[in-house]
């Protein structure tokens, strides 16, 4: 069972919503917390108990922490001013040392079953290499769907313990709500406690705004999905997977609808998650800002899985950068390299930290940890060039904030991105970069023109709907980036307005959507990482 | 209140009628491939005349390459059609009855039993019902292809399949021989969604005044003993008739060597022919259908039978 399921849309996400309707308020958060147990189980049977692991876990974590709180603060009330620092280091020390405990813990889990085929496989090959052959015995094991994104969530919920900036949780089915709920436990969005956790468990009433509302982005998803995504499946597959057979001009358009494909699926996944939550009452995190305007690759990744962006700079950049020898070293160096380069210098290990980090997160390949590298030297490139173009427009008159700069920037962004997406699809490093090669070295656009691109799954009719779309797409993005709200402009017009809208995502969805008879049904693309 | 529920109503209502009008767009209005027709060998059976079939067989390709309709109609008089299509599910055979007894009503029916075990895609049975009830959700891929015939024709299924469903092949791979079918206490368990629907079947046609009987046809392939128990240990508990042919061969006589088309998996041909006497002997000793070889409404029936007989020389 998967969101665009029938059997999800139709009777699951139906019934849930009509018991948790039913009943008093005080119940409704356990309709979802069972409703979600249900989902998880249907899509990852008894691996649910590493999910129940991981929110027992949490519970203790913040039961522990509490406690020891409550003891330093009583031992606090007694000493004397000199004494408190030493009391606070020490309980620092130890809720510290839990917290430590913890996230191996965590993090132990989604070693051992995401990565140790690839650990092993690594060490295998390494010491083959070295002239030492072993032959580690590799486990293959079950991974839980979405263990990569509850489990920062876990972590999460943790470190703002520890750092109390939330108070622990004493209520054990709240925490296991905020850590399974249904819609997010999939793909995200990565939510913080602070987000969501407090409006699951208060379980407000569906009203009607929020039924409509709902339902429209869940429509809105599904356009994107099932339209652009799920149609394009075939193509891409077929020039990723045959990449020997295609010329470099197909392997660009291969790679440039791949990019298409998984920012329709995810983001599309993204509006159908969203607007399910907006039903019962619950505001999600947003989780893409029309990345395909984005200046530079650092913008980019505000705007692109938002959630997981800002998870890294929370838990991984800023404690990096705000460490004692961070800033010691930051003091030196801005003293050798001036006020700009010396922080960047240590910036550039904290962001060489988010990015090995967000590049093995998506998954247990070299090509994961590439994509990574491949963000961070374009981030890092970035960040130290900046000074010189500014020094460079300014010399040769060029507004920043001029339209043909700001094109530029996003046309160079774009072509930027569609590279990296390259590298994070194709079926291995090596493919990667004879794919790569493959571009600049047999690049021909015969293809386009000989009806060699039409053997690839898709027909002509395919391509003019996914053509129609993206331009609707592109529309409302462009709305959307001006700062209007689409939804509430819709919802402000008359009845047949309205209606006529519902109805045209309805019906672009029954007959445009690629499913049924000659289409193999796409799982939601970031599901796998 | 009382006018957002109102509005919800109607906004029902009004969906239905849409989903209702491009339907009898998106439907094809022949039941043929070329118009479009999903399943046209299977569908074929809208294009019967009607109350003219006896014997209606479910099933996958199992069934649609072993059994020969116009041989039962040469051989005993009887009128049957295969109403099979490629990995057919249970949920879709239920349709496929569904469909076929608004025109017919046919005096047995025969699930082959393959299909038992194809354990159905997690929306088969949602997807099912949509398609039967607005097939715009089956047909919408032909946005593609709509002609001006689409938007106002009449439908009109009315080509024949003188085939009468079945998939004809002489092709011949010869099966290696296997102990699959060695006695064993072991029993292969069905899906649950396939045992009540099943039932389902088996109550429909109760309801129907039609028998309901369980075949397995002769394959190497896909089938063993703790399967045929599976079937055995359901049908006699639901008290359905089952056959299992593949522990009959020595009434069969199927000669793996020659008479199947792709190393045992199917039959062709050669092993349709033995098989559909088989049938043919059985449905028979039921005395449930009549021979309407001289009855003037069956006279197409000649007629395909000699473009069978044209096809198979």
């Amino acid at each position: 069972m998967t969101y665009c399921d029938l059997i999800f849309l139709g009777i699951f996400l139906p019934v849930t919503i009509l018991l948790y309707n039913v009943i008093p308020q005080k119940h409704r958060a356990k309709v979802l917390l069972i409703a979600s147990y249900v989902f998880f189980w249907s899509i990852s049977g008894k691996l649910i108990v590493f999910l129940l692991a991981t929110t027992v876990l949490m519970y203790i974590f913040g039961i522990c922490n509490k406690k020891l709180i409550d003891k330093r603060k009583n031992e606090l009330k007694n000493v004397e001013k000199n004494n408190k620092k030493i009391i606070k280091e020490r309980y620092l020390r130890k809720t510290r040392l839990i917290l430590v405990f913890n996230v191996v813990i965590l993090l132990g889990m989604i070693v051992v079953l995401k990565y140790s085929t690839f650990i092993g496989n690594n060490i295998n090959y390494l010491f083959n290499v070295i002239g030492y052959p072993v032959n580690i015995g590799i486990a293959h094991f079950a991974v839980p769907i979405g263990i990569s994104f509850y489990t920062l969530q876990a972590i999460s919920y943790m470190m703002d313990v520890y750092k109390e900036k939330i108070e622990p949780d004493k209520n054990i089915g709240r925490l296991a709500l905020f850590i399974s709920f249904f819609p997010q436990i999939m793909e995200g969005p990565i939510c913080r406690y602070n987000d969501t956790a407090i409006q699951l468990w208060k379980g407000d009433k569906t009203s009607y705004k929020s039924l409509t509302f709902g339902m429209q982005r869940i429509g809105f998803g599904l356009m994107k999905k099932m339209i652009i995504a799920d149609r394009l499946d075939i193509l891409v597959s077929g020039i990723f997977s045959n990449y020997n057979d295609y010329n470099g001009g197909i392997i660009a358009i291969g790679m440039i609808l791949y990019t298409l494909q998984l920012y329709m699926d995810f983001s599309g996944v993204m509006d159908i998650v969203i607007g399910i939550a907006e039903i019962f009452n619950v505001k999600m995190p947003e989780n893409f800002k029309q990345p395909f305007f984005s200046k530079s690759i650092s913008e980019f990744w505000t705007r692109w899985h938002i959630t997981l962006g800002t998870w890294f700079r929370d838990y991984i950049y800023y404690p990096v950068c705000m460490s004692k020898k961070s800033k010691k070293m930051t003091t030196n160096l801005r003293k050798k390299f001036g006020k700009y380069y010396g922080p960047l210098i240590v910036s550039s290990v904290a962001l060489f930290c988010v990015w090995i980090c967000n590049g093995i997160w998506h998954g247990s390949a070299w090509n994961y940890i590439f994509f990574g590298m491949y963000h961070f030297t374009l981030i890092l490139m970035g960040r130290f060039v900046e000074p010189i173009s500014k020094k460079f427009y300014k010399k040769i008159k060029i507004r920043e904030e001029s339209v043909g700069l700001l094109l530029f920037r996003i046309v160079r962004t774009t072509i930027l991105v569609f590279f990296g997406e390259l590298f994070f699809r194709a079926e291995g490093l090596l493919a990667g970069f004879k794919m790569f090669a493959k571009i600049f070295s047999n690049f021909t656009l015969d293809s386009l023109f000989n009806g060699e691109i039409l053997k690839i799954g898709l027909n002509w009719q395919d391509f003019v709907i996914v053509a129609i779309f993206t331009v609707i797409f592109l529309v409302i993005s462009i709305r959307k980036e001006q700062g209007n709200k689409v939804r509430e402009k819709i919802a402000e017009r008359n009845i047949v307005f309205r209606w006529t809208c519902y109805f045209a995502i309805i019906f672009a969805v029954i007959v445009f959507g690629a499913y049924g008879e000659g289409y193999v049904p796409v799982d939601p693309m970031y599901a796998q990482f | 209140m009382k006018t957002k529920i109102i509005k919800v109503i109607g906004f029902v209502i009004v969906l239905i009628i849409l989903l209702l009008i491009t339907s009898h767009i998106f439907v094809p209005k022949s039941n043929t491939e070329e118009a479009g027709m999903h399943d046209y060998e299977a569908n074929g059976i809208l294009a019967e005349k009607e109350r003219t079939i006896d014997l209606l067989i479910l099933g996958d390709s199992e069934a649609f390459t072993s059994i020969i309709p116009m041989q039962l109609w040469n051989d005993y008089g009887f009128t049957s059609y295969v109403c099979c299509s490629t990995a057919q599910t249970i949920p879709e055979s239920m349709i496929f009855l569904i469909k076929a007894l608004q025109k017919q009503q046919p005096k047995m029916i025969i699930l082959e039993a393959s299909n038992i075990y194809t354990a159905s895609e997690r929306d088969e049975h949602i997807v099912q019902v949509l398609n039967y009830m607005f097939p715009v959700v089956e047909y919408h891929d032909r946005w593609k292809y709509l002609k001006s015939n689409d938007w106002f024709g009449e439908i009109n299924y009315d080509v024949v399949n003188d085939l009468k469903g079945y998939h004809f092949t002489k092709d011949v791979k010869e099966a290696l021989p296997n102990n699959k079918m060695a006695p064993t206490e072991e029993t292969q368990p069905i899906p649950i969604a396939n045992k009540i629907y099943i039932k389902l079947l088996k109550k429909y046609c109760e309801m129907n005044d039609i028998k309901f009987s369980i075949i397995r046809t002769p394959t190497t392939f896909s089938w063993d003993y703790k399967s045929y128990n599976g079937v055995k240990q359901f049908a006699d508990a639901e008290k359905i008739e089952y056959l299992d042919l593949n522990l009959m061969n020595d009434q069969l006589k199927i000669d793996w060597k020659q008479d199947s088309k792709d190393g045992g998996d199917h039959l062709n041909h050669y092993g349709a022919v033995k098989n559909t006497k088989f049938i043919g002997e059985f449905v028979k000793n039921k005395n449930l259908l009549t021979d309407h070889r001289k009855e003037e409404k069956y006279s197409g029936w000649n007629k395909s039978y000699e473009e069978y007989k044209r096809l198979v020389k």
